[in-house]
């Protein structure tokens, strides 16, 4: 029996991937969020929200919805008018480099300013697979509770901004928010946390003009 | 189960290594997995199991090195062995505190049969 030295990073292969990804993106001047979080936290209906306000006479939108099974998310936003297509992964728990650059096959990404990545809901998975964006967004809603950065760090510590999404919840729900924020940035000492509800529409319009001046 | 996808991964790279360095079997695959990787070694060794049937590493055990999660002190740069426990520094206190690993998935080395 002999021994082979190997060390390579088993992520290699996306990351080197995510790079082509990004190298177009940067080609055709669109900026690029990820957006993942666990099922329900909110994510569609934020880009329901987001979708109309960053859409403006010289600035396009479009979106890359995944999910396991079913176009749902994508007609939902197609109904606003917002430019979408799905990726369905048939049991696969997270989106990678290879499967966003496949569908964007097809898509003039010159016309657009800002692509939204939906990820699949999933808090564990998507984590370790670059997509080649510029901003990784992590979302959580009131209601999952406030130790899920304590649960789930590296979901935080991989991201660049935290929504808090379903604020108005707050006073139906026992959910503390300085204990969620101190356990997302001790994952991410630096981690920007918007807080939002799409129901009251509260933080909306600032998380839309932080997104705005960073796409530029 | 993102580990289907490691699985799937490192029998890539154990084929890109045979095609390099010609072995015959692969015998032990000695992996590195970081704190903050998310992978469950039950569910990687399964995933493992059922897709390398038929391929060199038919046979190949897997052998996982799971890095500990670390909490540094950010002001005295004291380092802590758990991530669950304390919320404070234990050398002076300060609640600045930050987690210090990493989300990579390694494979170090193969032992294989040439």
């Amino acid at each position: 029996m002999s021994e082979v030295k190997v060390e390579k990073n088993v992520y290699n292969r996306n990351q080197e991937l995510a790079g082509q990804n990004r190298q177009r993106f940067q080609d055709a001047q669109t900026y690029v969020i990820n957006m993942v979080s666990s099922p329900g936290s909110g994510k569609t209906s934020l880009i329901e929200q987001m979708g109309p306000r960053l859409t403006s006479a010289g600035s396009k939108v479009f979106v890359i919805e995944g999910d396991v099974e079913t176009e749902r998310d994508a007609d939902r936003l197609r109904q606003l008018g917002i430019e979408a297509v799905q990726i369905q992964t048939h049991g696969s728990c997270h989106l990678d480099a290879t499967k966003v650059a496949k569908v964007l096959a097809g898509v003039k990404l010159e016309e657009v300013d800002l692509l939204i990545i939906e990820n699949v809901g999933n808090l564990i998975c998507p984590t370790g697979f670059d997509l080649g964006e510029d901003l990784r967004v992590v979302v959580a809603s009131t209601a999952e509770g406030d130790d899920k950065p304590v649960k789930y760090p590296a979901a935080y510590h991989k991201a660049d901004v935290c929504i808090l999404n379903k604020i108005d919840l707050l006073g139906h729900i026992d959910f503390d928010v300085q204990q969620f924020q101190s356990g997302a940035r001790r994952a991410k000492p630096d981690l920007t946390i918007f807080h939002t509800s799409c129901r009251t529409l509260e933080g909306i319009e600032l998380w839309c003009d932080w997104l705005r001046s960073r796409c530029g | 189960m993102h580990e289907l996808s490691i699985a799937e991964e490192i029998l890539h790279v154990i084929e890109a290594e045979r095609e390099q360095h010609g072995f015959e079997t692969v015998e032990k695959v000695r992996l590195r997995s970081g704190a903050l990787s998310g992978v469950d070694p039950s569910a990687l060794e399964f995933a493992f199991e059922v897709i390398r049937a038929g391929t060199c590493a038919e046979k190949a055990e897997l052998e996982i090195e799971m890095e500990p999660m670390k909490l540094v002190c950010r002001q005295c740069k004291f380092t802590m062995n758990d991530n669950r426990g304390p919320k404070a520094c234990r050398q002076c206190g300060s609640l600045d505190v930050e987690i210090d690993a990493t989300a990579g998935v390694d494979i170090v080395a193969l032992e294989v049969e040439e």
